[in-house]
């Protein structure tokens, strides 16, 4: 461990740095599955007043603003302006994957995988239509 | 609602005009579990540095230096306006994150 930079007794370091270990990893939900990606971070107050994540920001309403001005004019067009806010309260850990401490069904996340999973149950030959 | 994405590789730029390089880590103090559970997680400064290629691609640490949130007095579009001057920073020489 570097000594400039400050950690707990345990060697690990007391801080978190939101880029590296929150925007763009994958969000499992409280079962594990894999139901987003942090396209964005929510914060709140101003310059002058102490800064605070207050939620993670899911979909291309999200992720459209990240892009280069004329893909982020196209992307609404394309996949929509969905975007699903995570609040802080509900992350459980941080690492390699955000883990979440509800379903997604009741963040509103991964609902078009669950739609298209309805979908495909009906589909002839599907394993879950046999049920 | 105000987001934090576009924070990254913003340029800084400091009252007297000095350059402190682009924003390239945030920091939230506290360790990475959120037990007990926590409605809002505080930032307390911004890590930014001068990056060129040899340091983006890994073959040089990029010097950092922090700077606290309290230290900000504007946000522009394309940069941050910090108090003082860029000797008034904290440098990290050969920065390396461990966060990850």
């Amino acid at each position: 461990m570097s000594a400039r930079t400050p950690s707990t007794g345990g060697g690990r370091p007391d801080y978190v740095d939101i880029y590296r270990q929150v925007l763009d990893h994958a969000l499992l939900d409280a079962d594990d599955w894999l139901c987003g990606i942090v396209d964005d971070i929510e914060v709140e107050g101003d310059v002058g007043e102490p800064l605070r994540v207050t939620a993670l920001l899911v979909g291309p309403g999200a992720w459209a603003s990240r892009l280069p001005a004329l893909f982020a004019r196209l992307v609404p067009h394309l996949f929509g302006t969905r975007c699903v806010r995570v609040p802080w309260s509900e992350v459980s850990v941080l690492g390699e994957q955000i883990k979440l401490r509800s379903r997604a069904a009741v963040l509103g996340l991964a609902t078009t995988d669950r739609r298209l999973g309805l979908y495909i149950a009906k589909l002839p030959g599907s394993e879950r239509s046999a049920k | 609602m105000k987001r934090l994405a576009w924070l990254e590789d913003t340029p800084v730029r400091a009252e007297d005009g000095g350059r402190l390089g682009r924003v390239f880590e945030i920091r939230s103090p506290g360790a990475a579990e959120t037990e007990p559970r926590q409605s809002r997680r505080p930032i307390d400064s911004l890590l930014c540095g001068r990056r060129g290629l040899l340091e983006r691609l890994g073959w040089k640490e990029p010097d950092a230096r922090v700077v606290p949130w309290s230290a900000v007095l504007a946000l522009h579009a394309h940069e941050i306006l910090v108090r003082g001057r860029v000797d008034d920073y904290r440098q990290l020489g050969g920065f390396r994150s461990e966060a990850s």
